[in-house]
């Protein structure tokens, strides 16, 4: 298959989006990646990591890339943040019934999760049914209250947030509902120098943030989405996906592997990702990036030694054959 | 209680199937070999595989579930011991305890052993070679005792056996490593193991093959050596090669007959010119092979003592001897301190599958003289020898035979017991003599046998010592009220072999049964107690069944016997058989058959060495050293070169007939000649040699020669390793050649790989398989010096290590490559030329930077080869403890 007229359009679309973002975020172009991936994949993402490290300027900035104050209404993407406290509860997020004075009858607010991209910081810090109400709304993309069904946005992309599950106060994520996660991603401290400029660009030279542009309309971003169902992808990276998710189920030291819908998810991820990386197809250093983000997180390892070591060798066997393998 | 399941039921059965059955198979040849050689085993073969089956089905199905082997092995002993006290508490009257305990131990430890090994193959990773070691080992020991020493035997008994364990191992470990969710195991299983067998099988043809010459040879040499048997194994099995196939050892009618003894296997034939006074009635006497003098307290054993004090045994080597030249030892007739009543007697021995170096006589012999065998029976016969004996004219197989209500019999030994009478006591025996001879452990068992015998002599109220004998003769010989005989005679009384201390109180006080060696090893203990010297003696039984042939005596295997003998001051040793007759067929109803040709008179003798043989006229010169002329010898002083005719003559090398070619320069012969030219030619009266040599035919017209081994080589062959060096230096070249060249295929593994990667990749024409062999001869080649990809992609293993150290552009390759493989786009020109640029510019570029010998000696080794090419463990490190 020859890359089309629209296939390139994409490319160089999601060329600009990573470019004006890594303007903001420095040091970062992998985690960029990876999030790109998921808002193509038509998922969502979950960051882990500790308080301070550019998770919410992240965010804001994938954001604005995509919405501005010019342009039409419908082509500019909405951005709402929610802080996930103890004490938040479920209509916090949905909205709910108010009564409307002068009409005399209830209406319903909408609440923040209304939106395109949402960016819900530090997640296990809110209560279970909390965390629940909102993973509901990720995978089914619709609210139900009372007898009314509201449908979320065409494009809704979810950005948690979470501190390492040891911190205090929190409430961890069930296996089941992080299995709702597209990728799961650590972002980690930038290296030295990367961290001066963010002190440089702190102190005033300029504030990229601020400057950011709109570089994508939404409709743009929709047919991105569209686009990377079309990338294509080998019958033999589809098997060694098969067998990356089936080694997980027999390893002695997982005690539990990943999902067949966790397959699928990586497969889609996969072809985000190509993407994403310039790319028609899907290929070997594709699944060498995506598999931990991707199946990590959805699995139950039975020590830590399992934890560090089981999916990268089931991955390293799985390499090893798929580079060897010969095709016809 | 639901007890947690260790192996799922398709890996038990995997194990029942591929290594129990096996195991089973082998262990029933282990018992089955085990049988020929060891007498503990008597139970049939089956039922005691069976037995062993058994618990090895048990532990396997026990232990593929979570439960423990100490706690169960220890319940498992306690079973047996409580089924053992069982069987003794329930009392032997009429069921024999003993029996079924030997038994119960018997099928107990082999279920035991089942039971361990099914434990092993069930839990222990390492056990398969434990195990194949342990069976390699019994089925070496095994084959040790029991088979021919020939290349085909050895092989044919230790191969199943290796094969086995070289199957075990492999197989325990595939399924040791099995995934029981796999789809297909049986399948893939199956292809493994025939791949296995196949490679196996060629190997055995190939062996047979090109080694077929060499382990002819082998066993020629083999051969060879072994009818030269050394000086010292003439102690060992009951049967062993002595040079012409089995023979039979003397010695094991103390080890007892156990069944194998061949009733219809005749050893030697012996003509014993011993007769009554009438010169008429045949006076068989008992032939002795050797004297059981001292009892072993450490061992519990008899033994023959290795410094023979007072030793009355003639021992000659007959395969040194020369035919027709007299050994003597007179020494032995003084040590028998006889003086009465001795008479001397000659014998003519003609052995068949005794070995022909060894000497059997009856006591006390003194004189040997190898003589030829006539050449009409010498298929049968293999060699012969005349020998004399001084015996006591009161000893007779009648004298020592027990009567056993033979009237006749019974008179004629009274009448030499009178005579005997005369003896009352030792006194006048020299003292350490006496010491020597009635020396006895002390202990409470031998106290106790001290004990019965003064019992016997005060009831019988014997005070002469033969007197005593008698009574012990007749203790053996008594019945209880019902008329049954108290001692039965047993072929197989439970334990085999030399009878120790304990043996025989069991068989004096409780089991009441046994063979010869019992009854002689009890005797001697009661005639010791009792004072008087005596000893046991191990020979043959002499059986006088012909009527036809008067003098002549057949000697079967199953006359093998054990029995005493008393020494009486003046008399010297005299013969004593207490053992009671058997209650089952004991006479050996084999007939006499027709006795050889006495031999002819060989007129002339002589001993030297070739000088010279001329084959086809038939003549040779000899350097004689010694002659024998009508029996008379000459010391041929100095050597005399002599002229012989050899065209009619046979030539015997060991005990064989051999060709004329045998005949070379410089080795020693015996010649031999029976012509009646030297009939008519009588030796004057104090003739010389020289005279006598003058008036003789020449050449001298020879019948028979003898080639004698020179002692020489043998001794040359005795230090070294065992065969001829010749063979082993060829057999050992053919394996250093054989490991040479499997090093060298070794070595050209990672070139001729990679070779043939580069061939491909530039004979292939499509693009995507040229590219898939140019990419893996790339990867091969970094990969065998040094540059391993670990668990990166190949993309990221340019970028990181190959680009920045060998500044080349081999990551473009692999972009290219990842797109020709993983998507269904056509490369552009540009990229068609990176792939067919790869080859030469980025190996090159790489060889260039680094030196031929590191390049060299990194495609040396084939382990990174076969690296590459193996997948890594899903578990991470190869050993991941099973749990």
């Amino acid at each position: 298959m020859e890359p089309t007229i629209s296939t390139e359009k994409a490319i160089e679309n999601i060329a600009k989006l990573t470019q004006n973002i890594e303007r903001v975020i420095k040091g970062k172009s992998e985690m960029i990646r990876f999030i790109l991936t998921a808002l193509l994949a038509k998922g969502h993402i979950l960051i882990e990591d500790n308080p301070g490290t550019g998770k919410t300027v992240m965010a804001k900035t994938l954001a604005k890339s995509i919405s501005s104050a010019t342009g039409a209404k419908e082509d500019v993407a909405q951005f709402h943040r929610i802080q996930f406290t103890p004490d938040l509860l479920p209509m916090d997020l949905l909205g709910s019934h108010i009564f409307d004075d002068i009409n005399k009858e209830f209406i319903f607010k909408k609440g923040p999760l209304f939106t395109n991209i949402l960016l819900a910081d530090e997640i296990n810090r809110a209560s279970p049914k909390v965390q629940s109400a909102l993973l509901e709304c990720m995978a089914e993309n619709q609210i139900t209250i009372g007898e009314l069904t509201h449908v979320l946005q065409d494009v809704f992309f979810t950005i948690a947030t979470q501190n390492p599950v040891e911190t205090e106060g929190t409430y961890p994520l069930p296996v089941a509902q992080l299995d709702r996660f597209s990728m799961k991603i650590v972002f980690g401290y930038v290296d030295e120098d990367t961290e001066l400029e963010i002190y440089n660009n702190y102190l005033g030279i300029s504030n990229n943030l601020e400057s950011t542009e709109q570089v994508l309309s939404m409709a743009e971003l929709q047919h991105l989405q569209a686009e990377t169902e079309n990338v294509f992808i080998d019958e033999e990276i589809v098997k060694a996906v098969r067998n990356i998710v089936q080694h997980t189920r027999r390893h002695s030291d997982v005690t539990l592997g990943a999902s067949t819908r966790s397959g699928i998810s990586f497969l889609k991820c996969l072809k985000a990702f190509a993407l994403v990386n310039g790319r028609t197809y899907v290929m070997e250093d594709d699944i060498q990036q995506l598999t931990v983000p991707v199946l990590d997180h959805r699995m139950i390892y039975r020590n830590k030694d399992g934890k560090s070591n089981a999916l990268r060798n089931i991955l390293k066997t799985e390499m090893d054959r798929l580079h060897k393998v010969k095709k016809d | 209680m639901q007890i947690p399941v260790l192996h799922s039921k398709k890996k038990r059965n995997a194990q029942l199937l591929l290594l129990a059955l096996p195991t089973a198979l082998v262990m029933g040849y282990v018992v089955y070999v085990s049988d020929k050689w060891l007498s503990v085993f008597e139970q049939p073969w089956e039922l005691q595989t069976i037995s062993f089956i058994l618990g090895m089905a048990t532990a396997l199905f026990v232990f593929a579930h979570r439960l423990r082997f100490v706690t169960l092995t220890a319940l498992l002993l306690l079973l047996f011991a409580i089924i053992k006290a069982m069987a003794q508490w329930v009392q032997p009257q009429e069921f024999d305890a003993f029996f079924f305990l030997v038994k119960a131990n018997n099928y107990l430890l082999l279920f035991f052993v089942g039971w361990l090994a099914g434990f092993g193959f069930s839990r222990n990773r390492f056990f398969s070679a434990i195990w194949s070691i342990f069976l390699l080992a019994i089925v070496g020991l095994v084959s040790a005792f029991t088979i021919e020493p020939k290349t085909i035997n050895i092989i044919g008994s230790i191969a199943p056996v290796l094969l086995y364990s070289l199957y075990i191992i492999y197989t325990s470990e595939l399924i040791r490593n099995m995934n029981p969710d796999q789809q297909g195991f049986g399948w893939f299983v199956t292809r493994r193991l025939g791949g296995f067998l196949l490679a196996a099988g060629l190997i055995g043809i190939a062996v047979f093959f090109f080694l077929r010459s060499d382990i002819e040879y082998i066993e020629k040499t083999w051969e060879k050596r072994s009818q030269t048997p050394k000086e010292d194994d003439r102690q060992g099995s009951l049967t062993r090669n002595d040079g012409m196939g089995t023979a039979t050892n003397p010695s094991m009618g103390l080890q007892g007959f156990n069944n194998r003894a061949n009733k219809d296997s005749l050893v030697f034939v012996a003509k014993l010119d011993h007769f009554f006074a009438d010169g008429v009635t045949p006076n068989p006497l008992y032939f002795v092979s050797d004297y059981y003098t001292y009892f072993d307290t450490l061992t519990q054993t008899f033994e023959t003592d290795t410094l023979r004090p007072y030793n009355d045994l003639y021992q000659p080597d007959l395969t040194t001897m020369p035919l027709y030249f007299n050994g003597e030892d007179t020494s032995v007739l003084r040590q028998t301190m006889a003086v009465r009543n001795t008479i001397t007697v000659t014998a003519e021995i003609y052995k068949k599958s005794l070995s022909p170096r060894y000497f059997i006589a009856p006591s006390t012999a003194f004189f040997v003289q190898p003589i030829s065998v006539p050449p009409e029976n010498k298929d049968i016969y293999k060699s012969a020898y005349r020998t004399k004996m001084e015996v006591s004219d009161l000893n007779s197989a009648y004298f020592v035979y027990n009567p056993a209500g033979d009237i006749g019999l019974s008179e004629f030994q009274e009448q030499r017991f009178s005579l005997l009478r005369q003896v009352e006591d030792y006194q006048l025996a020299p003292e350490d003599f006496m010491a020597y001879y009635t020396k006895m452990p002390r202990g409470t068992d031998y106290d106790s046998i001290g004990l019965l015998a003064n019992n016997i002599i005060e009831k019988a109220g014997a005070t002469a010592p033969v007197d005593k004998i008698i009574a012990i003769r007749d203790y053996f010989l008594a019945t209880d009220s019902m008329g049954q005989p108290t001692y039965k005679y047993s072929d197989n009384p439970g334990i085999p072999g030399i009878p120790s201390a304990n043996k025989l109180c069991y068989f004096l006080f409780q089991n009441k049964r046994g063979y010869c060696a019992y009854y002689a090893g009890a005797t001697l203990f009661l005639l010791r107690s009792l004072g008087i010297p005596s000893r046991i003696a191990t020979g043959f039984l002499t059986v006088d069944r012909s009527s036809k042939n008067p003098g002549w005596y057949w000697f079967y295997e199953d006359q093998a016997h054990a029995w005493v003998q008393a020494w009486f001051p003046g008399f010297g040793w005299l013969d004593f058989d207490t053992t009671v007759p058997s209650t089952e067929s004991q006479e050996a109803p084999q007939p006499d058959q027709t006795p050889p040709l006495t031999s002819q008179k060989a007129w002339l003798v002589a001993n030297g060495s070739i000088i010279s043989v001329d084959t086809l006229a038939g003549t040779l010169r000899m350097m004689a050293k010694q002659m024998l002329y009508w029996d008379n010898p000459y010391e041929l002083i100095p050597t005399q070169n002599l002229p012989l005719d050899f065209s009619m003559a046979t030539i015997l090398k060991d005990t064989g007939v051999v060709d004329k070619s045998n005949l070379l320069p410089g080795i020693d012969i015996v010649a031999v000649s029976f012509s009646e030219q030297f009939k008519n030619l009588p030796p004057k009266e104090n003739e010389p040699w020289i005279s006598l040599l003058k008036r003789m035919p020449k050449p001298l017209p020879i019948d028979e020669i003898k080639i004698i081994a020179p002692v020489s080589e043998d001794k040359a062959q005795a230090k070294g390793s065992g065969l001829a060096g010749f063979s082993w230096k060829k057999a050992a070249g053919y394996i250093l050649l054989t490991l040479f060249v499997l090093g060298i295929i070794l070595l050209l593994v990672p070139i001729s790989v990679f070779s043939w990667y580069v061939f491909k990749a530039k004979r292939t024409s499509p693009i995507r398989q040229k590219a898939y062999y140019t990419y893996m001869a790339s990867m091969l080649y970094l990969h065998q010096l040094g540059y391993k990809k670990t668990d990166r992609t190949p993309l990221q293993f340019a970028k990181e290590e190959i680009d920045p150290r060998f500044q080349t552009h081999f990551e473009r390759f692999a972009a290219v490559y990842q797109k020709i493989k993983y998507s269904r786009q056509t490369l552009t020109a540009s990229e068609e030329a990176v792939i067919f640029s790869q080859q030469n510019e980025f190996l090159t570029s790489v060889k260039k930077q680094l030196t031929l010998k590191k390049r060299f000696i990194s495609f040396l080794n084939p382990a990174t080869t076969i690296e590459f090419f193996t997948e890594p463990n899903i578990l991470g490190s190869s050993f991941q403890k099973q749990r």
